[in-house]
Order: C-alpha cells, then sequence, then structure tokens
C-alpha cells in the first residue's frame, strides 16, 4: 500500500489531521478531550426522547426546502448552462463568472435582501421563500455540473448526432438529456447537502414558522445531548448501510464489467 | 465524384481557404495531409456542414451540398475524439442512424438486426453488440465508431485523425480494414494524417493543405513527385531547409543555379508494410524518406531550380 504513492499521500494527510488535532488540544488543555467511548452506554435517551415528533417534521421540512431548491436551481440552471456554453465569448465568460459570485458571497447577503421582498410578497415563513432565498447560493452548485459536462463532452456529441441525420430536437431528447442526468444528480446532492447544512437563510427566512433540521437541531445541541448523539448515530448508520448496500451491488456489477446494462 | 469549385472560407479576417478547386473520386481515400493550424479540420468542418462556406461550391454527383445542413448530407465525419453515445451500447450506437429522422426512410424496408450485425461483423465487433462504449478498449471504440459511421451508407467519410491514439500494429491493421471497406462500399474517403507513413501506404492520393497552397498528387508517384517548394520540404519532414524561392537546401546552395545532386548516405532503412522508411543524410543534415524501392547503398537528391523540381533515385 506505501508503494502507492496516492496511498502514501492519503496516510500522510490522515496523520497531518490527527496531529493538527493533538497540537489543538495540547494548547488548548482546559478543553476537554473527546471521549470516544462513553462512560455508560444505555438507550435512555431514545426511550425519553420527547422531541421526536420535533425530529421527523424538521426532516420532512428540510427535504421539501431540499427539493424545492432542486426543482429552482434546476429551472435555471439547465437553460443558463445551455446558454453560456454554447456562447463562449469573452462578454459570456464574465456573465458565467458572476453566476459564480454567490459561491464566496455571505451568506446574509441574500437572506436580507430577500427577506423585505418576501414580506412585501407575504410569502415570509414557508417553504418556498427558504428555497427561493437558499438557491440563490445554490444555483452555482448546480450550475457549474451541467455547463462542465455541456462544453467538454454535450454539444460534441449533440453535432456527431446531427451528423448521423438526427433532428435538433430529438437530438436533445436521445443524446444530451441522457447525457445530463449525472451532473444533474451530483449537483443535486450538493444541492440537498447545502441546503440540509444551512442554518442562517432557514432561520431568517424561515421565520420560525420553518423548522429545518440545522434549525432545530441547534439549540439541542447545548441543551440535550443525548438527542443530538442519536441523531447524530442516525445520520450516519444510513449512510453506511446505502455505502455498504452500493460498494455489493457494484462489485455484482464490476463482475460482468457494464455498468448501465445492469442498473 | 465529389468536387469544391471556388471553396472559400475565412475565420475573423484570417482566411483559410481562398478558391480551393479539388476533385475527390468515389471508391478511394485521400490523405489530407499539411501543418497543425492550416486548417484540416476546419475544411472537415465544412463538407460536413458544421461551418458554412463563404464562397464557392460542393456538388456530389451534381447534387449542391452547400447550403445543406450537417444533418442532410451525405456526408459522416469520424473523429479522433470518442463519439460513441456513452449510453447506448454498441448495437444501440450503429441502429441510432437507421432510426435518425432524416435517415430512417432509407433503412425503412430493411431489417435493421440483420443489417446491424453485417456491420459488426465488418469490424470484426460481432461478439460485442451488447457491451457498453466504456467497456471496450480504444480499438474497439474506433471499430464501433467506423461501423456507426458505415451503417448511415455515407456517400463521403471523413476521418480526422481517427486512430491516431492507437499503437502502431492496431492503426495500420484498421486502416486496411478501412481501405476495404471504402472500396467494397464505393465510399469517397478524407483522412487527416499526421503520419506520412500512413498517408503514403494507405491513401490513394494525398492533398497537402498550406496557407495559399493545396497540391493533390497520387501516392504512386511519391518517388518521382514533382511538386512546389512547401510539399516537397513537409515530406521531408521539415528537416532541410528549403529556399522558397530557390527550391533548395540553402546552406549548400547559396548562389547556385540550375541541375544538381547531392548524394544521400543510409543512415538507417526500416520496412513498414509496403513501403520503406529511409533516414538519409546529406551535407550534415539527417531527413526521412519513403519509398517502396529497396535501395541498397545511397540515394542521390536531384534538384532543378528552374523546372522546380526534386526528387530521389537510388543505387
Amino acid at each position: 500500500m506505501i508503494n502507492n504513492p496516492r496511498s502514501f499521500k492519503i496516510i500522510n494527510i490522515f496523520y497531518l489531521i490527527l496531529l493538527g488535532h493533538l497540537g489543538f488540544w495540547l494548547l488548548a488543555p482546559r478543553i476537554p478531550y473527546p471521549r470516544l467511548i462513553p462512560d455508560t452506554i444505555d438507550v435512555s435517551g431514545l426511550i425519553e426522547l420527547q422531541n421526536f415528533d420535533l425530529f421527523i417534521s424538521a426532516l420532512f421540512n428540510s427535504l421539501l426546502v431540499a427539493v424545492l431548491v432542486i426543482a429552482i436551481t434546476l429551472t435555471f440552471a439547465v437553460p443558463l448552462a445551455l446558454l453560456l456554453s454554447k456562447h463562449q465569448t469573452k462578454v459570456g465568460k464574465v456573465i458565467s463568472g458572476l453566476l459564480y459570485i454567490p459561491v464566496l458571497a455571505p451568506v446574509l447577503l441574500p437572506a436580507f435582501g430577500l427577506y423585505e421582498i418576501f414580506i412585501r410578497l407575504d410569502i415570509i415563513g414557508t417553504p418556498l421563500s427558504v428555497a427561493i432565498a437558499q438557491s440563490t447560493i445554490l444555483l452555482p452548485y448546480m450550475l457549474k455540473p451541467i455547463e462542465n459536462y455541456l462544453s467538454n463532452k454535450g454539444f460534441y456529441l449533440e453535432n456527431v448526432a446531427a451528423d448521423l441525420g438526427e433532428s435538433k430536437g430529438r437530438t436533445f431528447l436521445k443524446i444530451t438529456l441522457p447525457g445530463l442526468i449525472s451532473p444533474i444528480l451530483f449537483g443535486s446532492f450538493l444541492c440537498v447537502i447545502g441546503s440540509f447544512n444551512d442554518y442562517i437563510i432557514a432561520f431568517l427566512i424561515g421565520d420560525l414558522n420553518v423548522s429545518t433540521l440545522s434549525v432545530t437541531l441547534y439549540p439541542l445541541i447545548q441543551s440535550d445531548n443525548r438527542i443530538t448523539s442519536i441523531i447524530t448515530i442516525l445520520f450516519y448508520v444510513g449512510p453506511l448501510i446505502l455505502l455498504a448496500l452500493y460498494s455489493s451491488k457494484l462489485k455484482l456489477i464490476g463482475k460482468n464489467g457494464n455498468l448501465y446494462a445492469r442498473t | 465524384m465529389l468536387a469544391l469549385k471556388s471553396f472559400s472560407f475565412s475565420y475573423q479576417n484570417n482566411i483559410i481557404f481562398e478558391d480551393l478547386n479539388q476533385r475527390f473520386k468515389k471508391g478511394e481515400v485521400t490523405a489530407i495531409v499539411g501543418r497543425s493550424g492550416v486548417g484540416k479540420s476546419t475544411f472537415f468542418s465544412l463538407l460536413a456542414g458544421q461551418e458554412k462556406l463563404k464562397a464557392g461550391s460542393i456538388t456530389l454527383d451534381e447534387r449542391n451540398l452547400t447550403d445543406l445542413p450537417s444533418n442532410k448530407r451525405p456526408v459522416i465525419p469520424m473523429f479522433q475524439q470518442e463519439s460513441l453515445f456513452p449510453h447506448m451500447s454498441v448495437y444501440e450506437n450503429i441502429r441510432f442512424p437507421l432510426v435518425s429522422k432524416y435517415n430512417h426512410n432509407r433503412f425503412k424496408g430493411i431489417d435493421h438486426k440483420a443489417y446491424i450485425l453485417e456491420r459488426l461483423k465488418e469490424v470484426k465487433l460481432e461478439d460485442l453488440a451488447d457491451r457498453m462504449p466504456d467497456t471496450l478498449s480504444g480499438g474497439q471504440k474506433q471499430r464501433a465508431t467506423l461501423a456507426r459511421s458505415l451503417a448511415a451508407k455515407p456517400e463521403v467519410l471523413l476521418l480526422d485523425e481517427p486512430f491516431s491514439a492507437l499503437n502502431d500494429e492496431l492503426k495500420y491493421s484498421l486502416n486496411h480494414e478501412l481501405n476495404k471497406l471504402v472500396k467494397n462500399n464505393n465510399i469517397i474517403a478524407l483522412k487527416i494524417t499526421h503520419d506520412l507513413y500512413e498517408a503514403l501506404n494507405f491513401a490513394d492520393s494525398i492533398l497537402y493543405l498550406d496557407k495559399g497552397v493545396n497540391f493533390k498528387f497520387n501516392t504512386a508517384d511519391i518517388d518521382h513527385l514533382i511538386a512546389p517548394a512547401e510539399v516537397i520540404e513537409y515530406f521531408m519532414l521539415g528537416v532541410l531547409t528549403i529556399d522558397k524561392s530557390a527550391y533548395f537546401p540553402l546552406h549548400s546552395l547559396d548562389e547556385i543555379k540550375g541541375e544538381h545532386s547531392f548524394n544521400c548516405e543510409i543512415i538507417t532503412k526500416m520496412k513498414r508494410g509496403g513501403l520503406y522508411e529511409y533516414s538519409l543524410k546529406t551535407n550534415d543534415q539527417n531527413f526521412k524518406y519513403f519509398s517502396e524501392v529497396d535501395y541498397k547503398k545511397s540515394l542521390t537528391l536531384y534538384a532543378n531550380n528552374e523546372q522546380k523540381i526534386m526528387t530521389l533515385k537510388g543505387n
């Protein structure tokens, strides 16, 4: 494993992170080092969990907002990406650059700006308003993968299809759209992560009516560690099971050497 | 017959082609050669209809193709870049032109399955029909792309360095198969290449393109080529410095006029297919030369300023 330079680099990064942590606690001895194994292990937290309904409702709200974010970013990202990748002029590149500014801008900027607009429109405190505000920040994460695909491969394959006698409309449906599935899925994952992570916009625009997971969990972190522990475990267990299932499925597919035919 | 008349194109005030006139015969492969950036790929884009001519015309058997969009031309390009549709199997890829909007009428009466299997057999991929493109090797991908191009029954096939990413053995074997398919299907094939061996050995004729120069000749005439200096220079791989006004190596012929000859020593000789590749040395300069003749000891370079001739004859 050490002979593989890539593995070696990963090991180095791992030790760097570990040493970084140790250094942090050496310099700050007052902060207790986290106990990886607790003194007592029981399920009392789960039994005594009074706010479980709140958690389910928060999860539902977060999912609803995330789905809306995907829908909104997708609605804008696909035509924008088509436009930007087809017209790669200097002006187009400047516009493309401007569209990525939300990645660098503070989250509060669109939140404050949109807060007033949403009050006037009387949609403040709805999942839709939270999703619109989050979409302004998350649009680049959907836009970039789609734009990259179209610039690198999409239009080239469209030309190939045209040379083989296909019309423009049918080429989009038969060639471009299936190719866009991967970048859209990738962008959607990023949007879900961004939406679930967001606290400030959900808190401000949600106006305490839209309790997403982060809005619900944040006050609980300091009040009841057991609840946050259980929720953390729940969040870790789900992806781990999914990863195990997926990797076993990948192995199955790998044996036949055909990923597309089996899925 | 594919005929280009007064074929002209410019890009942002940069003239790429001006008044180009050429004809290409059916069942023949023409290699398109020239330095990088002279517009070889643009030449293909114009023939395929992806770019529009500024002036002139493209006719195929008296049919005017000039204003036809790319999806209505009987011209199929094939590029070095991978162009199989990644979400379709090899079979589905080859089926694509048969069911495309502007082609499906031509393939209405025929049995698609049998037709596709026939194309797959031609490129020796009959066992890989159900495979997805990402599971194929580079050579198999290019074979599948070739099968798809041929399935569309093109009258003109444009090949932009289609096999350049492959190793020599595979490249020449695919070229051999391609030549057979072009002859059998009576297709006009134009092939861009930077490999002079490939151009000389696997093409019936060669079209040299350069700024303001286009020169076409039969590969059989390479030993006695009468051509502009740029062409000779290109075929000597640019090693000999040629004065464009004098058509001679500069260092040895500063003030010499008339006919002259130079003895070239054979440094290495290598048989590649039906041709010999010679590494020659004259007046301390090295260059390469291809010939069907097996020269034993040396070659003589004849150059005639007045007649603008440069040829090589061996002992």
